[in-house]
């Protein structure tokens, strides 16, 4: 997978307990075209605290043009951004 | 009674390693502890110095913590200059002393990117502490993605002495039979305490390292020294206790976190001007800014302050400071204030100032402290603590005095976290 640490829209639903659940991103192509991209399902998460910076990193797979692909996402918890991390 | 034992938990190139961990973290491809960099600001605002080094930055081009980055960029002008953001390194600073806390009970915060954890009685829990430290440092380098020096030892100043031995990323001991070999070869600079101008001196008297110090007679050094030179002489012989001096470290023991003990030995705040002042009401406005940032953070820490010192640099770099103590101690930010422009018009001559601080000392408990029956401050200071709940609540800019309307000083300087410079809040 490569760094690619970009702003993305997501949308997500969060549990009781404050822990957020991605659902789909909305992102561009490399000719600036949004595309949507729905999440089948995520395999991990955990906490990191780099910095003190806390951010909640999701493993997660998906369907593109008909191949799985697995990917990475970040939710930064201070500024309530979420990243693609790595694809 | 178990044996005592210290860690100092020093991180390695603080300012520069938080920075680099969080723009690993936000997916910078270079780290930039791997290349010759610095933490430095900017010299608009006449504070172009360098604050954290990486290594190579101190190995390629002599980089030293505090020279001018004006200086370091006509030796390398392809280093990289990071400006600093003290909202992050306020932040980084919490999370590594929270996960000290996780390991330990004890835990005490020397400097931002300092703390002593006591050990002792841990060893059940976490093993022999050369393997616990080892393993501390390990999981704050993975979960808080930066290196630390812990030095280990049966006192808190051995456990310092150690700390600063070999960097980065590494475990020391020097336990009291250790100091001859490990601590009497270093140079007597190493030594806590001694400054530039006590090294000149002891130099002076042909004492180069420490063990030269510590296989001196003690009356000799008390002769030339007074007080300190038995301190020194005992702090060199690995025997540590407490310094009495006003903010420097208390060695003995670990000292309790609570409202009801008096910590801290002093509190103050200064500041570098982005231009010089030579009038006097420009310098009352630096000194009122001043006074409610230290009357702010006395507040919050639950003291008064008897003693106010005040100290300015000229534009030659000329410092001067006086203090004063007063019969009733004080916690308003005016009762502050009115304080540092006495003490500061009784020694002021008129020269231009680029720097200007306010200290505050000789605590008493804020709800214990004896107050004058005449003094009206008791009403100036529910004023304050109003202010202080509403920019608490609301930020620092939420209330300030008319004064500094459009006033090119802001109305609370002196300290650095400022969440101005730091990306997110607001």
């Amino acid at each position: 997978m490569k760094v690619i640490m970009k702003v993305v829209e997501m949308l997500a639903w969060f549990d009781t307990n404050g822990k957020p659940h991605p659902i789909r991103f909305r992102t561009q192509d490399n000719n600036g075209k949004n595309i949507i991209i729905k999440l089948d399902g995520i395999l991990n998460s955990a906490i990191e605290r780099h910095a003190g910076n806390q951010m909640v990193r999701f493993d997660c797979r998906v369907t593109i043009k008909n191949t799985q692909r697995e990917l990475q996402l970040k939710y930064e918890t201070t500024s309530c951004k979420w990243y693609l991390s790595k694809m | 009674m178990p044996k005592k034992c210290y860690f100092h938990v020093d991180v390695n190139s603080a300012f520069l390693a938080w920075e680099a961990a969080w723009r690993i973290q936000h997916g910078d491809p270079v780290d930039i502890r791997e290349i010759p960099s610095v933490v430095g600001g900017t010299q608009a605002t006449r504070h172009g110095i360098v604050l954290a080094k990486s290594t190579l930055a101190k190995k390629l081009y002599k980089a030293q913590t505090g020279e001018s980055i004006f200086g370091l960029k006509q030796r390398a002008p392809n280093i990289l200059v990071v400006p600093p953001r003290h909202g992050l390194y306020e932040i980084a600073s919490q999370a590594f002393i929270d996960h000290l806390s996780d390991f330990s009970p004890k835990v005490e915060r020397f400097s931002v990117d300092e703390a002593f954890v006591e050990y002792t009685g841990l060893e059940k829990l976490y093993g022999e502490p050369e393997q616990a430290a080892k393993k501390l440092s390990a999981s704050i380098k993975q979960k808080l993605g930066f290196t630390v020096n812990i030095g280990i030892s049966s006192n808190k100043l051995l456990a310092k002495m150690a700390g600063e031995l070999e960097k980065p990323d590494k475990v020391h001991t020097i336990w009291p039979e250790e100091v001859p070999q490990k601590m009497w070869p270093l140079p007597i600079g190493e030594l806590y305490m001694v400054g530039r101008k006590t090294e000149e001196k002891l130099k002076a008297r042909g004492i180069f390292t420490i063990g030269d110090l510590a296989r001196c007679k003690e009356n000799m050094l008390r002769s030339s020294f007074k007080s300190q030179g038995s301190l020194l002489w005992n702090f060199a012989n690995g025997r540590c206790f407490d310094t009495g001096k006003a903010g420097a470290a208390n060695f003995q023991g670990m000292l309790p976190n609570n409202k009801e003990t008096i910590n801290a030995k002093g509190l103050g705040n200064s500041t570098t001007i982005a231009f010089d002042v030579e009038d006097m009401a420009c310098a009352h406005r630096v000194l009122l800014s001043l006074s409610e940032t230290v009357g702010s953070r006395l507040r919050e820490n639950g003291y008064r302050a008897k003693t106010i010192h005040v100290s300015y640099a000229t534009s030659e770099f000329k410092r001067s400071g006086k203090q004063k103590t007063y019969h009733f101690p004080c916690a308003s930010t005016t009762e502050i204030f009115s304080r540092a422009v006495e003490v500061f018009d009784s020694m002021w001559s008129g020269e231009p100032m680029r720097q200007m601080g306010v200290w505050t000392g000789g605590f008493s408990i804020y709800n214990n402290a004896q107050v004058s029956m005449f003094s009206k401050a008791w009403k100036q200071e529910a004023v304050d603590n109003a202010i202080d709940k509403m920019r608490k609540k609301y930020g620092n800019h939420a209330a300030f005095r008319a004064v500094f309307l459009n006033s090119d000083i802001r109305h609370m300087i002196g300290g650095t976290a400022s969440l101005r410079n730091f990306p997110y809040g607001g």
